[in-house]
């Protein structure tokens, strides 16, 4: 006689035994690098607390968000606000932190100087009773504690990708605690096409992302992107459609085509059959279309929708993370603005005076995009050449390392071992 | 005894995790008379680990507990407070006595969780709830690994206990074996290690429950109800069991990351913590108007909204709106003062304008102290106790206008030995008499010890034995114990010893009480219908009318339901009508189709007959009770189908 099978156990006991999580350790990862802390401070922080001090510091809502993103300290706030509208107005994050919430522990480092709250959505895969070492369970406990965390921030288990359908778990939360502010992905795969390595996920993401944003948020808010750029293996197709909006500009743009001539060999844009010649880039050209390419490919997103917004790509990095053959970690920066403009009596009817705004046209935003990527520096030079710079975002590395529970001493060894290198 | 022998105590070993970085391991211990009630499965619901939780917060002096899940998948559930923290070595003692609390007993103020000249009372001055402690191991009925988080103020360190819980098939010696009682037994392992922190000013406890067990996050995610609906679309063809009017969304059991169902909220997204559950409260009441008489949680809202209300109900929280003995004086309310005596008669107060229950009375009770306070938020909705007394609805009942109740008792049980009275008893209590009560879960009576209750409003009354119906679904009652009682809640929490004193005690003053209303009520209820009756004239002494009152006194219902059949023209006045208390039935749905071809004089006389016959059945139902929790439709249908069978004829 056969034994039937049956499925009656299956919601009764569970298929995984729990595992105890982590105590402190002190094994050292790359992002525990001294060039992290620079991305982290003179990057994401830097850029955060300058929106949070310009658009959301303010008495009243500014009717003008047609700022230069170089032009600084307009709209300073009027006086000290009081807590119960800072309480009100926190500054609203998406994360993917890493177990320790480094990001999110030096962000609020970097506000306390504006008194500013801070709430916090974060996606992260390592999370169930099955992970052995994970501890953002903890690091989650000790940030919330901290003074002006919004008590309701939490990490989600789950990759931050899955908001592409609307029908996800992530999507609900994503609207639950949304509109952001601040949204940063800094991904452990790439967004950059390779053959070994689909991003489709990631853009499919980034789009759903982009609607909700567009649809729901009425301030800037700022996207901060961290890949890989790995030109052994990349995937022509994939480029390919990444670079698309970028060769319609060209083609309608005669003025940017030369402008981007300047930046990579005009070749990778102008073969005949649309295709990218990927074989005439060398590392610092790829590194330069992708910029562009996912810049154009936001831009796209941005003013196809209606109202229109504005994307404009801020201070990037670059650092090496593999020597031979090279790969280089990007980290890209964007603001996004709303296009809004008043009502315009053209009749003469009404005597009322409105401030009209200017916003850059599709060109000038394009053109401020390829100045842009052509700034992008290279951290480890930049740390190299300023031993003063490197001692003090060593410091700080040290100092957001031990207060996530690490051994201060133990790091210093790990530098100085060289295997940080 | 030698040096090396000497045993180190746990709180040591963990304290020196600071230096060695080697967490602790440590078993479990409990004793088997707790382990034994425990494993019974008293906890059958999510909601009690929750509640259990929230009280242990609330002992610890916490100002705000936060409890997040990912709902509706449920791979996580956090209860943050702000509260004391567990010093080390509390936490030992927790870990060795796992289930045993050290709260008042002597050793409370030893390990710095109790006030140190009152075991009964937490360091900041709060009547402590939880009693026997088991909070922490409530949780263990929900997941097998969870994690404490613990800081106390002015450490340089957090302490992280995670805890996995053994396994199922540990044999147990027989519970009844002498020798094995007081031995320690262990049922889980423990691996502790402390966490340098900078935050030395923050404190807190975090219980973070890791993969909760498949049937906890089925009961939160509701799996069976919607099961049923599927099965019930599948084989009858359509969904007899109506989806829940409000709910969280619903997974798919295969990929828990994606939703079938959007969830079906009665707020926004944009809405503050406090205005979601005003909207929550709001929508479910007012769910009278649409949909049917009363309202069911069951079967309105999804299994998580329902937990929802149950945390907010028995937690020590604020009232939404206000506390009953705030209630200032206004011609929506009456008040009346209860006695303390078998026969006692209530005395209708009457305040000047704006004078509260609490002043005329001298009442003590408050949710919290003047200063004090403790909000509890699960997922970005702030709780409040749902009971509101303001804006009741109003029904089909003559008589319209609420009825406060309120006493203040305590009894010294002077002359009786205390080994046998358990001490004094002081309470007090209010019993509001309203015609409806919404939701149908606010009918009884809620004990609350220590401000917080485990058990839910007993319908019973604690076993009213007199037959009053109507009446007794009309009554919702707070009783508030400032000063005894502990010694009869059970383990679980949920349920009281019926042989303690302080509970008889009780139960002879709640049906003394609900015997003065139910005198006053019927008073205020015979004048209005004197002056009904009064206005209508003789024409309203029909036989069949008579005959209804007659057999509804029987029953203990002295007014009658207003009932208006409608016309297909005024069918539309049918809500405006329901508001105002009425019995709103569609003419063409209730009365059965007419078989005359000609409209002579007699055939509409045995028409107007059939009518009042229908109104007849109705008040009949609904003094019975049968009318309220049915749809409107199915009001009708009911009447329709009662009225064919009695207006049927012998074949000839």
């Amino acid at each position: 006689m056969s034994i039937q099978s049956s499925d009656l156990a299956d919601d009764i006991v569970q298929s995984v035994v729990p595992q105890h999580i982590a105590p402190p350790r002190d094994d050292f990862k790359p992002w525990h690098k001294v060039r992290k802390q620079f991305i982290r401070e003179r990057q994401w922080n830097f850029q955060t607390a300058k929106l949070v001090k310009r658009y959301l510091q303010l008495q009243t809502e500014p009717t003008d968000w047609s700022l230069d993103v170089e032009e600084d300290a307009a709209h300073e706030p009027v006086g000290e606000i009081p807590e119960a509208i800072r309480i009100e107005r926190p500054l609203n994050c998406l994360v993917v932190p890493g177990d320790d919430l480094l990001d999110v522990r030096s962000l609020w480092q970097a506000l306390r100087p504006n008194k500013c709250y801070m709430r916090y959505l974060g996606f992260n895969e390592g999370h169930g009773s099955n992970q052995t070492d994970t501890r953002v369970h903890i690091a989650n406990n000790e940030v919330t504690s901290l003074d002006k965390v919004m008590h309701d921030s939490q990490v989600l288990h789950g990759p931050f990708q899955a908001i592409a359908s609307e029908n996800s778990q992530a999507y609900q939360y994503l609207k639950k605690y949304g509109p952001f502010h601040v949204v940063n992905l800094d991904i452990c795969d790439s967004l950059f096409p390779t053959t070994t390595n689909d991003p489709s996920d990631y853009f499919g993401a980034l789009h759903r992302l982009a609607e909700y944003q567009m649809k729901n948020q009425r301030t800037p808010w700022l996207l901060f992107i961290t890949t890989q750029v790995e030109p052994g293996s990349v995937s022509v197709e994939g480029l390919q459609k990444l670079c698309q909006p970028t060769r319609s500009n060209c083609d309608s743009h005669p003025d940017f085509a030369t402008k981007l001539g300047t930046l990579v060999p005009m070749a990778a844009f102008q073969t005949s059959d649309g295709v990218i010649e990927i074989s005439s880039l060398d590392e610092e050209s790829l590194v330069r279309v992708f910029g562009v390419a996912l810049g154009k490919w936001l831009m796209q997103l941005a003013t196809s929708a209606n109202p229109h917004w504005i994307v404009g790509m801020l201070p990037s990095h670059r650092y090496g993370i593999n020597t031979a053959p090279r790969v280089d970690m990007l980290s890209l920066a964007f603001l996004f603005r709303p296009k809004l403009s008043p009502p315009v009596d053209s009749t003469g009817l009404s005597n009322v005076t409105v401030n009209m705004p200017t916003f850059p046209s599709e060109l000038e935003s394009a053109m401020k995009l390829i100045h842009a990527v052509e700034h992008i520096s290279d951290v480890d030079e930049l740390l190299q050449a300023n031993t003063e710079l490197h001692t003090q975002m060593e410091t700080a590395s040290a100092d957001l390392l031990e207060a996530a529970g690490y051994d201060r001493e133990k790091y210093f060894a790990w530098l100085r071992s060289g295997q940080a290198d | 005894m030698s040096k090396t022998a000497k045993t180190i105590s746990l709180a040591e070993q963990i304290r020196d995790t600071a230096r060695t970085k080697k967490p602790v391991e440590a078993e479990l211990k409990t004793d088997k008379r707790v382990l034994a009630r425990i494993t019974d499965g008293i906890y059958r619901q999510p909601a009690s680990a929750l509640r259990e939780l929230i009280s242990n917060a609330y002992d610890a002096d916490a100002t705000e507990v936060v409890i997040l899940t990912d709902a509706p998948r449920f791979s996580a559930i956090t209860v943050r407070d702000d509260g004391l923290g567990l010093s080390l070595d509390a936490l030992q003692h927790l870990i060795e006595h796992i289930g045993g609390s050290a709260k008042r007993t002597k050793y409370g103020a030893d390990l710095d969780v109790t006030a140190e000249d009152d075991p009964t009372r937490s360091k900041g001055g709060r009547q402590l709830i939880g009693k026997l402690g088991i909070g922490l191991f409530s949780v263990a009925q929900f997941t097998r690994h969870f994690l404490i988080i613990t800081k106390t103020r002015g450490t340089k360190f957090r302490t992280v206990a995670d805890i996995t819980l053994g396994a199922v098939d540990e044999e147990l010696e027989p519970l009844n074996s002498d020798e094995s009682e007081d031995r320690d037994i262990t049922k889980g392992h423990a691996r502790i290690w402390v966490e340098r922190a900078t935050d030395i000013e923050s404190q807190g406890t975090e219980v973070k429950l890791l993969d909760p067990l498949p049937r906890t996050r089925a009961e939160l995610a509701s799996f069976d109800l919607w099961a049923r609906i599927d099965f019930e679309k599948e084989t009858e063809g359509k969904a007899l069991t109506r989806e829940p009017v409000f709910h969280i969304g619903r997974m798919n059991r295969d990929r828990p990351d994606e939703l079938i169902s959007k969830p079906r909220l009665p707020w926004m997204e944009k809405d503050k913590p406090k205005a979601r559950f005003e909207k929550l409260v709001a929508a479910v009441r007012g769910l009278a108007k649409t949909e049917k008489d009363l309202v069911d949680l069951d079967s309105d809202c999804d299994r998580y909204l329902q937990t929802l209300w149950t945390l907010a109900l028995s937690a020590p929280l604020e009232y939404l709106e206000s506390h009953p003995f705030d209630l200032a004086a206004n011609s929506d309310l009456r008040f009346y003062q209860l006695e303390n005596k078998t026969k006692g008669q209530a005395k209708r107060l009457q305040p000047k304008h704006g004078e509260s229950l609490r002043k005329i009375l001298g009442l003590k009770t408050p949710c919290l102290k003047r200063g004090d306070r403790f909000e509890v938020f699960m997922d970005g909705v702030q709780l409040f106790r749902p009971i509101v007394f303001m804006n009741q609805p109003k029904t089909q009942n003559a008589v319209k206008t609420p009825l406060l109740f309120a006493g203040h008792c305590r009894e010294e049980f002077t002359g009786k030995p205390i080994s046998l009275s358990g001490g004094p008893l002081e309470f007090e209590a209010y019993l509001l008499w309203t015609p409806k009560v919404l939701p149908t879960q606010h009918q009884g009576v809620m004990i609350r010890v220590g401000n917080a209750s485990g058990a839910p409003f007993d319908r019973t009354f604690m076993g009213y034995q007199v037959s009053e119906q109507t009446r007794l679904r009309q009554i919702t009652a707070e009783i508030f114990v400032r000063e005894g009682l502990d010694g009869a809640i059970n383990l679980d929490r949920e349920s009281f010893n019926y042989a303690h004193p302080h509970y008889q005690f009780l139960v002879k003053w709640l049906h003394s009480a609900l015997r003065q209303l139910t005198n006053r009520q019927k008073e205020v209820g015979s004048e209005v219908r004197s002056d009904r009756l009064a206005r209508e004239g003789v024409k309203a002494h029909r036989k069949l009318e008579r005959l209804v009152e007659k057999q509804l006194k029987d029953h203990g219902v002295e007014d009658l339901a207003e009932v208006v059949l409608l016309d297909p023209i005024r069918q539309s006045e049918a809500p405006d009508l329901r508001d105002q208390g009425v019995v709103a039935l569609r003419k063409r749905f209730v009365l059965p189709e007419s078989q005359a071809v000609r409209q002579t004089a007699k055939e509409q006389e045995r028409a107007a007959f059939m009518e009042r016959k229908a109104v007849a059945i109705a008040q009949i139902l609904h003094a019975w009770g049968l009318l309220e929790s049915l749809s409107f439709q199915d009001q009708e249908k009911l009447v329709h189908d009662i009225l064919e069978v009695a207006a049927a004829e012998v074949e000839q």
